[in-house]
Formats: structure tokens, sequence, C-alpha cells
């Protein structure tokens, strides 16, 4: 047989079990029950938190870029470690208090804390919004990253087009028929398989090309000077922007609305539990980045086109002769963006209902709610697939300053659950001018002034412009001093 | 999901705050040991430790150091009550 056609049946056995599982996971539950659809009814395991907590950092980005990042930069990869492993370390400490308050006061997203805490109607539907973009230009890069990895492994037989809307189009299915508890169930296959992939090749590659780890490092810092340090001579990255790079994540990675809307699946407890455990995934991806490695000096940087293409030229050109192997690792990157997609789009959905939707009709019911959820989930995929397929330069541009922007909820987050003056005119008035610096500085100009990442530049503005209009406009009125103190006292 | 796993005592909510604050500490020296420190001391190649080179060393120690406190934060918490 072909190794094309071996590859194709081994990532469509993958596809079909990970449809099955996420399927299955949704059957036998209510269907029209917002609790059960959202946040599982609050009840989830620890086990499948930490899955789907890990599978979500462990995206597209991590298997096809943390390889090209060591390939390309060198050193500075290592910020995805600490990304990685440090990423949760806010949620120890806001996630608990998040999860009393959103049993008490049924909370399922961001949008809902941000409403009852600020009692504001504008303020979630501000969120809401820029939440959007910024999850439909996640959603896009996860597409495109298994898309082509996909149209590569069965050697061209599955045109990219057809990858994108083959692999999503599952997605979309498990999602909007078993909500998160799908995703998380078919996650548990997604981070097997990753893992499986991720340690094979990285453990694989440097004995194969280099006789070990070792000598393909010594290999590396004799021949390219500078090359494994950060901000000296010969280094492809400044301290500052490491720095800054490593900032703005741990800061920001738990204000991704469907990780922080994570704190109203389960008990505190259990969300302690996840915080724990979860420096493992870090050291988990650690082998991943060494493929990238074994590639610096075996791999011309101009035989490929972009430096996230290393992983799948390796494997082609190391490994291609086994249809097996080219399956196996497709199957992998297939798995690492699903489990990134599928509670993206899960989280989409129930932030935009929520903050937006239910926003302009108060009055809708559970039932309508929860199809509204569901049938959310189809057209956000049907978006996200169109700006990945289609897409177009004004549109992108739009889409990336959201995802730049997601970093200037910390203010309005942790002045809203620890500052009593904190108030909505202050959250609204940080927030828009957090993101319009950020989107205008990465956007438009392009540029990171001083090497700082254009995300602290933002949250510098925000953070200045939420503390003095907080100040200026305090909660006044009963309503808005009550819900900033019941929050605060949780 | 029973009320019990939210509800909390008095006293339950002081060990969640000492806990909170003893993990603050941990990210605060986590990131500098990855950021500022990390320059001082790691910023290089050599030496060569378990075959990393030292800079990838220094990383993957300091998030095994990470995961030691925040075990020891959560058994901290946990014993108490």
């Amino acid at each position: 047989m072909e190794n094309w056609l071996i590859a194709l049946i081994i990532i469509g056995l993958y596809l079909v079990a990970a449809l099955v599982i996420g399927v299955l996971a949704g059957r036998k539950r209510e269907f029209l029950s917002v609790e059960e659809f959202a946040v599982t009814h609050r009840s989830m395991s620890s086990f499948l938190m930490w899955v789907i907590m890990g599978g979500a950092v462990f995206s597209a980005f991590a298997f096809l870029g943390g390889p090209g990042w060591a390939f390309s930069k060198g050193a500075p990869a290592l910020y995805i470690l600490v990304y990685c492993a440090m990423g949760l370390m806010p949620w120890y400490i806001i996630g608990p208090k998040l999860a009393r308050l959103g049993a008490k006061k049924q909370w399922l997203c961001m949008g809902d804390f941000a409403r009852s805490r600020y009692n504001s109607r504008a303020l979630p539907v501000i969120l809401g919004i820029v939440a959007l973009f910024a999850f439909i230009q996640y959603l896009a890069l996860q597409i495109k990253g298994s898309a082509y990895i996909f149209n590569i492994m069965t050697d061209g037989h599955i045109s990219y087009n057809l990858a994108a809307i083959l692999m999503y189009g599952i997605v979309i299915i498990y999602v909007a028929t078993g909500g998160l508890r799908a995703a998380a169930w078919s996650d548990v296959l997604q981070s097997g398989l990753m893992i499986v992939v991720g340690w094979g090749l990285g453990l694989y590659l440097p004995l194969k090309l280099w006789g070990g780890i070792r000598p393909m490092f010594q290999n590396i810092a004799a021949a390219k000077p500078g090359f494994l340090q950060i901000g000296v001579a010969g280094a492809q990255m400044s301290k500052n922007a490491y720095s800054t790079a490593i900032l703005v994540s741990v800061l920001g990675f738990i204000m991704w609305p469907h990780l922080f809307s994570k704190s109203f699946v389960t008990t505190p407890k259990k969300i302690r539990q996840t915080v724990v455990v979860y420096p493992l995934f870090a050291i988990i991806m650690l082998p991943v980045l060494l493929i990238g490695f074994a590639a610096v000096g075996k791999v011309d940087p101009t035989a490929i086109t972009s430096a996230d293409q290393i992983l799948p030229y390796m494997v082609t050109h190391v490994l291609g002769a086994s249809g097996f192997l080219l399956g196996l690792v497709g199957a992998g990157a297939l798995a690492a963006s699903m489990s990134s997609a599928d509670a993206i789009t899960h989280g989409a959905s129930v932030e935009f209902i929520q903050d937006v939707y239910r926003t302009f009709r108060p009055k809708a019911s559970e039932k309508e709610t929860v199809i509204a959820m569901r049938l959310g989930i189809v057209i956000i995929g049907l978006l996200a697939l169109y700006v990945a397929l289609i897409g177009s330069a004004g549109l992108v541009a739009l889409l990336l300053g959201a995802y730049g922007s997601i970093v200037q909820f910390v203010p309005l987050v942790y002045g809203g659950l620890y500052w009593k003056k904190a108030s909505k005119q202050g959250a609204i008035a940080g927030l828009v001018a957090g993101v319009f610096v950020n989107t205008y500085l990465q956007v438009i100009l392009n540029i990171n002034p001083l090497d700082i990442n254009a995300g602290i530049w933002g949250l510098l503005v925000n953070l200045v412009i939420f503390i003095v209009v907080s100040m200026i406009f305090k909660p006044s009125n009963k309503a808005d001093v009550e819900a900033a103190e019941e929050t605060i006292t949780a | 999901m029973s009320e019990q796993a939210f509800f909390v005592e008095k006293e339950d909510l002081e060990y969640e705050r000492k806990g909170s604050r003893f993990v603050l500490i941990l990210t605060v020296i986590v990131l500098l040991m990855n950021t500022v420190l990390f320059y001082l001391f790691a910023n290089r190649a050599e030496p060569f430790v378990m075959g990393l080179p030292f800079c990838i060393f220094w990383t993957v120690l300091w998030i095994c150091i990470e995961f030691v406190g925040l075990v020891v934060a959560y058994e901290l918490e946990f014993k108490r009550r």
C-alpha cells in the first residue's frame, strides 16, 4: 500500500475515534440544561480538568510553533516552557474565589462575572465582542496549522481546504452535541496521542541525526555562538522582549475567557489540584522543542517557507519511508489543534451568548439559551473556517488586534476581585484604552517600543486609566456598592 | 454536585488566603528566576547538565522547583483543614 494511503487511514481512524468519544461523552445528559452544556454542573473531576486545561495550552502553536521557535530562534523557545509552566499560577489565587462566587450566583463565563461585579450591561458586551474576535483568530490559527499537516502527511491527496473542513467539522459536531463534557473526553485521547508523538519524535530525532541530545547541543553551541542565549550578540531575541513576552503570558493566560470560565466547572479544591500538577505539562513539552533543535545545522532555513513547517519537514524528510509514522504524526498534530479548538469553540459560544445575546434578550428561557449556544458553536465554527480558508487583510488585522488584547482584561478582573473602589466606568475606560493602545502598536505600527511587548504598553495605559477613572467615578449607588462588596468578601 | 464542596468555614478561608499568599510569592520568585536572574546566572550554553545546555537545564530546574512549591502549598493548606 502507498505511504500516503496508510497515513490517511491512520489519521482517519483517529478522527473517527475523536468523534465517537466526543459524541458518546455527551449522550444521556440533559440536552436542554445550560448548566450541563456550559459548565458540566460544576462537577468536573480533577483528571478531566487537568486534561482540558493541558489540551488548551498544548495547541498547534506548541506543536508546530515550539519546534519552529527552537529551530529559528534557539534559546528564546524556552519562553514556551515557562509560559506553559507558569500560566496557571495566578489561577491558584483567584480560581477558588471565583468558583465559590460562581456557584452562588450561577455564573457560567467571564462576562457573568463582569456584569455581576460591576453591575454593568455594557461591560460584558464589550468584553464579549473582544473575546469573540480573539477566539476566531485563535481558531483560525489552529485550523491553518492542522490543515497544513494533514495535507503534507497525505502527500497532497487531501487538499488543504478539505483537510480543514474534515478536521474542524468533527470538532463542531461533537462540541455542539456534547458541550464541555465532549470536549474534555476527546481531549483525553488527544493528549495521550500528542504525548506519544511529541516524545517519540523529540527523543528519536536527536539520536538519529546527532547521536544524542548532548552532541546535538554541543554542535549548535560551537556552530552558532549566541544561539543558545538571550540578548547577546548572535542571539535571536532581546532580554526585554523575552521577559515581557513571559510576563504577558503569565498575566494573560487565565484571562482567556474559555480558561477563566473553567473556574465555574468544578470545586475550589479541584481547581487548586489542577494548578499543582500543571507544570508537568511544561516538562512534557521539552522533547517537542528538541525536534526543532535537531534540525539546526541539518536543515537549510531557506528549504522551508516558515519556521512552523520544520516539524512536518523533518517528518517527511527524515522519517519519510514509513506511512505508519506519517499517519501517527499527522494524527498527533491534529490532536494538538483539535484539543485546543474544541475548548475554544465551546468557550466562544458560551461567552458570546451569555454576554451579548442575553444582554439584548434578558428574558430568554433556558431552552432558548442552550439552543442558541449549540447553534453558536456551528456559526462561530463556520466563521473561523471562513477566516482560515478565505480571510481578508482588514479582517485579519482586526482579529490580530483582539488576539493580542486578551491581557487587557487583567485590571478589571483583579481590580474587581480585590479593590472596592473599582468601578464600571474605570473598567470600561481602561479596557477600551488598553485594547486601542495594544492594537495600534501591534497591528497598525507593528512595533514594540523599547522591545517591550505591546501588551505591556497597553496594560500600563489601561491600569492608569482604570485607577484614575475609578477614583473619580467610585461605585456610588447602593446596588454598585453591594455588588462590589459581595465579590470582594467572598 | 453537593453544595458542601463550595461552602467554607471562616477558618478554612484563612488557610486558603495563606495558600494564595504562598503561591503569589512562589510566582514572583519563579518569574524572576526565568527572567532577570536567568540573564545573570543561566544565560549560557556551558556547562552541560544531563546533556542539556545550562540555560535549558536552569529553566527545567525552576519548573520542577515550582511544581514542588505548589505541592507544598497544597499540602499545607489541606492538611490543616
